[in-house]
């Protein structure tokens, strides 16, 4: 590889300057908020009802982060337009579920306001608690990344070479942001969502106008073309792109699990006034999910074309025949890289803190999640629910802390080895593809039992499997099973395609999980039905 | 392929939000205020 020239970030003094600023005025106006509206919680909550514009710009902002920024870009780089597939059936699955209320109207009218707390009701308290751990283990196990993508999006868009500097900035992160949340968080979400909505809104879309006015839109779609060839648009393409596994993998996790099965989504039903609320909730969010990967996607298609321009075949990005390196830590970097040479002096550390203060927020609202789930879900049932208010506080703080102290290792020392997409969904499914399971059968069908709930759950840790680090110390790689069934069956001569992917992976692990859900209903039926409390 | 690039392309233009952010900074300064 020839010698690569070092890129020169536009990011200046002044745009840090604009970064600690904004930091300190969101937690001012945040704090100054606090202390004037803490009387007002029922405007809180009506804004829960859809009534005004802050609480669309509360729905749309949360879908819009610094990590999902980043692993969508990254999807957009590494396979062009076809990535679009995803915020296209993460949107359309959104408007169906408000549409028709699945799952999501059933589970409101349940008055609950967890999934371990719905598990409890329907299937018990043992269910609970083994399912509030796997879901404590999963959502920590995919917040593990989070660091290192905000990392990585910091030490590129403001220039840092030193390859230390990437270390130092996630421990620095993590640091502020459990000072952020064990001090209390940001309460007052309603000011502080609608400046960071308008800040980010406009943020993203003169990004894209910069990066369309600095490539052309020709000069992007003939390198898609060139890189990626017909894989780079047709997202049904077996060769080189996703495939029909793939696309019915993200319609059940980025569609159906982000927007009824996750905690933060649950979360959303939960707080929501009455039925219709729900369902208008996610018509309007449909337009968020589509948005959250789409123009992300085109940021990082933008960033394929301009790394193209400028260093061309044998390069840090692309081999001798053009075809792209597959270093998820490289390819990460990318969109950030591309913005600190588009954008101008102002602007990117306007864009910079906007992100980094909607990283604080979501990372804040995740560590208080996954620490109330092994406390008022693990711990405290137990224990025979018998922890005072005060000691459940403690044990939240101290789960917090070690989740930071764990985060900050996991970032370190974990070789991603895949696309963060990737890493993300097979994570998250170590928990949702039980989950998916407990919810569609114990919502619509009484005969599901506890047994086969646990059965159910019990089957989401096969998804591990889809981790690439995992199958390689399995030794379960593609090379490796293709050479093991060549060998048992003796077929030397012949040439086996093994090509297993974490979407097949995924996928299966669902359909195991909802078959042994079926079988052990069958099998163990409950010898005493649980009434479930239904509030209309 | 220049079918799908044409439809992304579209696509994308209506993805760009705009009208909604635009929407949004005026009537949540006024619900703010």
């Amino acid at each position: 590889m020839p010698p690569q020239q070092e890129l020169i970030t536009n990011f200046t003094m002044f745009d840090w300057g604009i970064v600690v600023i904004y930091m300190l005025a969101t937690v001012a106006v945040g704090l100054y908020a606090n202390r004037y509206i803490k009387d007002m919680a029922d405007y809180i909550v009506a804004g829960r009802s859809l009534k005004s514009y802050i609480s669309i710009a509360t729905m749309l902002g949360s879908e819009i982060g610094l990590v999902t920024v980043m692993y969508t870009a990254q999807k957009g780089f590494n396979n062009g337009f076809a990535a679009f597939h995803i915020g296209l059936v993460a949107g359309i699955t959104c408007l169906f579920i408000g549409l028709s209320g699945f799952i999501v109207v059933p589970l409101r009218r349940m008055g609950v306001m967890t999934i371990p707390e719905f598990y409890g009701n329907r299937f018990g308290t043992g269910v609970r608690v083994f399912g509030g751990l796997l879901l404590a283990v999963a959502g920590i196990l995919n917040m593990g990344v989070f660091l290192k993508a905000a990392g990585l999006f910091i030490i590129s868009i403001t220039g840092m070479t030193d390859p230390n500097s990437i270390n130092i900035v996630m421990a620095l992160l993590i640091a502020i942001v459990l000072l952020y949340t064990i001090l209390g968080g940001m309460v007052s979400v309603v000011i502080t969502d609608y400046i960071q909505f308008v800040v980010l809104g406009f943020g993203m879309l003169a990004v894209c106008l910069f990066a369309v006015n600095n490539l052309g839109w020709e000069p992007i779609v003939e390198t898609v073309k060139t890189i990626h060839g017909n894989a780079g648009f047709d997202p049904l393409d077996e060769e080189a792109g996703f495939g029909i596994s793939y696309v019915i993998w993200m319609i059940f996790t980025f569609g159906l699990v982000a927007c009824a099965v996750w905690p933060t989504a649950v979360m959303r039903v939960c707080a929501a006034k009455d039925t219709k609320v729900v369902r208008q909730l996610y018509c309007w969010s449909s337009i968020g999910f589509m948005t959250r990967f789409i123009i992300p996607q085109f940021l990082g298609i933008c960033a394929l074309t301009w790394m193209w321009q400028y260093y061309g075949p044998d390069s840090r990005y692309f081999a001798a025949d053009g075809t792209l390196i597959s270093n998820s830590d490289e390819t990460l970097r990318a969109m950030p890289l591309f913005l600190s040479q588009i954008l101008p002096t102002g602007l990117i550390g306007l864009v910079a803190a906007g992100m980094l203060a909607a990283f604080m927020s979501t990372h804040d609202s995740y560590l208080l999640c996954w620490a109330a789930v092994i406390v008022e879900d693990v711990i405290n049932p137990v224990m025979g629910n018998n922890l005072t208010t005060r000691t459940r506080l403690v044990l939240a703080r101290l789960f917090i802390f070690l989740t930071g102290i764990f985060l900050l290792v996991w970032s370190i020392w974990y070789p991603m080895g895949q696309d963060m997409l990737d890493y993300l969904s097979v994570s998250g499914a170590i928990y949702f593809t039980g989950a998916f399971s407990l919810l569609v059968f114990g919502l619509y069908w009484k005969g599901a039992s506890r047994i086969g709930a646990y059965a159910a759950l019990l089957a989401g840790v096969l998804a591990i499997l889809g981790l690439t680090p995992v199958r390689e110390f399995l030794h379960l790689t593609n090379d490796e099973l293709r050479m093991f069934i060549t060998e048992i069956l003796h077929m030397k001569d012949k040439e086996i395609e093994v090509n297993i992917t974490s979407a097949h992976i995924g996928l299966a692990t669902a359909a195991i999980s909802l078959l042994l859900m079926v079988a052990g209903s069958l099998l163990f039926p409950d010898k005493k039905k649980i009434e479930v409390s239904v509030e209309e | 392929m220049d079918a799908w690039a044409t439809f992304w392309g579209w696509l994308l233009i209506i993805v760009l939000f705009a009208v909604l952010t635009i929407a949004i900074t005026i009537g949540g300064f006024f619900d703010v205020k």
